[in-house]
């Protein structure tokens, strides 16, 4: 059945009608075209579909979109402000984080919600909190260090709240 | 890095089916399989067909993990595993062959 809904999405209201089976993924890429959302598994195993459901990281692959309604969905492209990168985004770029980039941004969604729940994780919290997202190019190494960074860049200067 | 391929990586096939073909059941390596530290030592050689001899420098570099867990292995407990993955299975079945017993073949080996 296909119905109409709301959902906001980088703090802005889409009004679109869906059919009650298209996942969230479907919904962001292929009609809101937020190219960031990238489906790898499509079984909720790699991570790469991840986005933020009001602030908590979830696969977009596994939520229909009827479901997201009345919820604040973030995606990457909410992240920093069209100007400047967002302090994570900056700490990838300057570690090197990124082979082939596919894992990126749902790896940097998931750094957000980790630094937003825990400001100062261990290694440990940051492997354990990061282990849901797969890199193929194997560049944990690199991810581990841009955590580490993004995270003296916000306590630094913490952005403004949300 | 190869540390999947040396560990854990493995296309198995029944019947001429390919039995684990997603991520579920794949298993490659995540931030939590990566070690606790690890060193690059570059060695320079020059490629004589390379420009100013130049060669990739990537992918090369990772055909030194599984020796080197291997040798680990055989350093540690004494058998040699000598195809991959390396997974605990197979070092089971190593060192119970290597005292003269044989463990239960099982078709997911």
């Amino acid at each position: 059945m296909k119905r109409e809904i709301t959902l906001n999405i980088n703090d802005r209201d889409e009004t679109l009608v869906v059919d009650d089976a298209e996942t969230l993924l479907e919904v962001l890429r292929d009609r809101l075209k937020l190219w960031s959302v990238r489906e790898s598994c499509g079984v909720g195993a790699c991570g790469s579909c991840t986005v933020l459901l009001d602030g908590r990281p979830v696969s977009a692959c596994l939520l229909l979109a009827v479901r997201s309604t009345g919820r604040d969905i973030t995606t990457l492209e909410g992240l920093g402000d069209g100007q400047l990168l967002h302090p994570i985004q900056e700490a990838f770029v300057s570690e090197r984080a990124l082979q082939c980039a596919y894992c990126t941004p749902g790896f940097v969604l998931s750094v957000k919600a980790l630094l937003d729940e825990i400001p100062n994780p261990s290694d440990d919290e940051i492997r354990e909190y990061l282990s849901g997202n797969l890199c193929r190019c194997a560049g944990y190494a690199d991810i581990l260090r841009a955590v580490h960074l993004a995270r003296e860049k916000i306590s630094r200067a913490p952005v403004k709240p949300e | 890095m190869h540390l999947g391929l040396t560990l854990f990586e493995e296309m198995v096939f029944e019947d001429g089916q390919l039995v684990n073909g997603s991520l579920l059941d794949y298993q490659v390596a995540t931030i939590k399989d990566m070690p606790r530290s690890f060193r690059s030592v570059v060695v320079e050689v020059p490629h004589a067909d390379g420009p100013f001899g130049a060669k990739g420098a990537g992918e090369t570099g990772a055909l030194t993990v599984a020796p080197a867990v291997a040798n680990a292995i055989e350093d540690a407990v004494g058998v040699r595993i000598r195809d991959l993955p390396i997974t605990p299975e197979k070092v089971l079945r190593a060192l119970a062959e290597k005292d003269g017993a044989t463990l239960p073949r099982d078709s997911s080996l």
